[in-house]
């Protein structure tokens, strides 16, 4: 694959993990600390604004970072030490990104609840959903270690391959 | 194709099924907390009038009882693992040993009761009941009780604090409905 077409690449999934880790959840919390008088109840529920702004804060500031390094790791090319080794960086920052929702309290919303005149609150615990997912990324990083030490140790037959498709595309041109 | 890419397509074609299957659970769970939440006729404690008696200065009190109805509705996609009502009753009163005859509250009863699983789309109605043997401060109730100011009406109001916890989506997503200060009844 040509450089142009690594460039865009990595732009494509640049947006595409802008939308993942920022735009998406920043929505979904939105939503949430939005949601008000449900409709056609007497329920209305609240959330926390010091809650929301430290959530929105560690979404912004692990988001970014991903969306930074998905730049580089995919408009590196297929199969090098370069890809292997943003994969690897960009899949430890998921790892963070993920906790940082255990930390932020985004794993255990609470919600003032007013029913009527009466006062309450309901209390929302995903944490072992966060657990589960950082197990699926730890299975990720050995897969991408396992890609990094593959890279390195057959880069030459890589190269030679590469080179060889370039010749053919060369010659078909 | 080489060895080590048959290998590696193969570990990522099951982290994929894995994502995947884990993303439709937590949207699943979500969106069932959700539809169980938003209408306050799913979980319905108490569902209809609370039975009682809570005289506590009869001399009698293994009479002293408490039968609340409750209705929960599992309008979800996952059953609801671990559901447990816990229920906190109150006694207050107006104290003549304080200023102005201040109200006191004391803790008169309380109790956690767990329920068997419900499963998706069934409901489970019953009775929370609460018997003497739960009334664990009924003793300082009644030392404080002499101290009632009767010229007030009511003399007692009762109330409760009631707390409601479950596990959803296989166990991964758990909630905690509190309601705090629910009046039961009065004494005048």
């Amino acid at each position: 694959m040509g450089a142009k077409k690594n460039m865009v690449r990595g732009f494509i999934f640049t947006i595409i993990y802008i939308l993942m880790t920022l735009v998406i959840p920043f929505m979904t919390f939105t939503w949430i600390k939005n949601l008000g008088q449900i409709q056609g109840s007497e329920i209305a529920i609240a959330m926390d604004e010091s809650r929301y702004n430290t959530i929105i804060f560690w979404i912004s500031a692990f988001g970014l970072i991903i969306s930074g390094t998905a730049f580089f790791a995919y408009s590196a090319p297929s199969q090098s030490i370069r890809r292997g080794i943003f994969a690897l960086i960009q899949i430890i920052l998921n790892c963070l990104y993920i906790w940082s929702y255990k930390f932020s309290g985004a794993t255990e919303i609470e919600f003032i609840l007013i029913v009527g005149n009466e006062q309450g609150s309901i209390a929302l615990n995903f944490a072992d959903m966060v657990m589960m997912y950082l197990g699926i990324y730890f299975l990720t990083i050995i897969l991408k270690t396992y890609d990094l030490i593959d890279f390195t140790v057959n880069r030459k037959k890589i190269r030679a391959k590469r080179r060889g498709e370039i010749e053919i595309d060369n010659a078909r041109k | 194709m080489r060895p080590s890419r048959i290998f590696r397509t193969i570990v990522r074609l099951f982290l994929l099924v894995l994502t995947l299957s884990m993303s439709v659970v937590s949207f699943l769970g979500g969106y069932s907390a959700i539809l169980i939440l938003s209408d306050s006729d799913n979980i319905s404690i108490p569902d209809g009038d609370i039975n009682y008696y809570l005289n506590v200065t009869d001399p009698d009190t293994s009479k002293l009882f408490l039968d609340l109805p409750y209705k929960v509705r599992n309008a979800g996609y996952f059953d609801l693992d671990d559901l447990s009502i816990e229920v906190k009753v109150y006694y207050t009163f107006h104290d003549t040993n304080k200023t102005n005859n201040a109200t006191t509250t004391l803790l008169l009863a309380e109790k956690k009761q767990t329920f068997d699983t419900i499963k998706a789309g069934e409901t489970d109605k019953g009775n929370f009941s609460m018997k003497y043997e739960d009334f664990t401060n009924l003793e300082e109730v009644q030392n404080r009780s002499v101290y009632m100011d009767t010229t007030k009406s009511p003399m007692v109001i009762y109330t409760a604090d009631i707390i409601i916890s479950a596990k959803y989506s296989l166990r991964l997503l758990s909630f905690t409905v509190t309601l705090k200060n629910i009046t039961i009844g009065e004494e005048t």
